[in-house]
């Protein structure tokens, strides 16, 4: 009789162990599967890659960016360019753009020549912020890289370039 | 002996609901990993990605097989997974209730021609120059 009874009070605490389990591992579940896939920072890295391979060819840069006079031709069309499209369609209903770019000339000592941008520069200040201080999910990713290459006359420049994609509504759980 | 008996019917039940309650687990599990929507979504971004790093002149292509299975139930054609409107990308795997998919975007100014081969389960990608 008393046996029983512990297996009876045993079964029980069985029976609930199962169910905090079943409920913790369904929480965990949901939760995983509740946020979207966060692919920007590999969307930002693609972009960059794609500015370096767009600014110049074997190293030399553009005659559209320097021309073959050593002067920055500062009005150029980096979307057109580079054959980007900032356009989002899927993201017509937010104010900002989905897509930024900084290109910064320095020369070799880290001099600062000349930037161009391109997409929204709204990103500028969160992606500088992401690198210095802050991790948070609602900010864009960013990726940035150097490279060096010299221009039509031979002078040699240090270039850096920021990318930034916003896409927060498709990659965060906000 | 009859005692013993007893005993082995309540383990023999015990592992028993045990066994179901590990199914009912696993298949839920399995069930939430292979949803609609996560495909999509998975298929889209993928797409969508490849794109971007693509240039004119290359194509790649894409295993379906989980797509296709789950199309296949939901009664959508092979054909029409995949579609493309100016840069972007939807991938429906279910369109009952209007559902329209799930759509991602890709930066490249681009030209992508979408072939799917049904026998083999696949999407063709072509990148062409705009």
């Amino acid at each position: 009789m008393n046996n029983k009874g512990t297996e009876q009070i045993i079964s029980v605490y069985w029976f609930a162990i199962l169910i905090i389990v079943a409920v913790g591992i369904s929480a965990m579940v949901f939760t995983f599967y509740d946020h979207p896939y966060d692919v920007r920072e590999l969307e930002a890295d693609i972009l960059m890659n794609k500015v370096a391979d767009c600014i110049s060819e074997h190293g030399v840069i553009k005659k559209e960016i320097i021309n073959d006079k050593g002067e920055f031709q500062r009005d150029f069309d980096m979307e057109e360019l580079c054959n980007f499209n900032f356009k989002a369609p899927d993201f017509s209903s937010e104010i900002h753009g989905q897509y930024y770019v900084l290109i910064t000339f320095n020369d070799p000592n880290g001099n600062f020549l000349f930037d161009k941008e391109g997409g929204d520069n709204y990103m500028r200040t969160l992606c500088f912020a992401k690198e210095k201080i802050a991790e948070g999910v609602t900010l864009p990713g960013c990726a940035k890289a150097g490279l060096f290459a010299v221009d039509l006359t031979g002078k040699q420049y240090s270039i850096e370039i920021l990318s930034g994609v916003l896409k927060t509504t498709k990659n965060v759980r906000v | 002996m009859n005692k013993k008996g007893e005993i082995l019917v309540g383990n023999v039940v015990f592992i028993i609901l045990n066994v179901i309650y590990l199914s009912i687990l696993v298949i839920f599990l399995y069930t939430q990993g292979s949803g609609v929507k996560i495909v999509e979504e998975t298929y889209a971004k993928e797409i969508a990605l490849l794109v971007d790093y693509s240039q004119p002149g290359m194509f790649f292509y894409l295993d379906m097989g989980k797509a296709y299975d789950i199309a296949e139930e939901r009664n959508v054609d092979f054909d029409k997974i995949v579609s493309k409107d100016e840069n972007l990308i939807t991938v429906t795997l279910d369109s009952s209730n209007n559902r329209k998919g799930y759509s991602y975007s890709f930066f490249n100014n681009v030209n992508v021609v979408i072939t799917p081969q049904k026998e083999k389960k696949i999407y063709v990608f072509s990148i062409e120059e705009k």
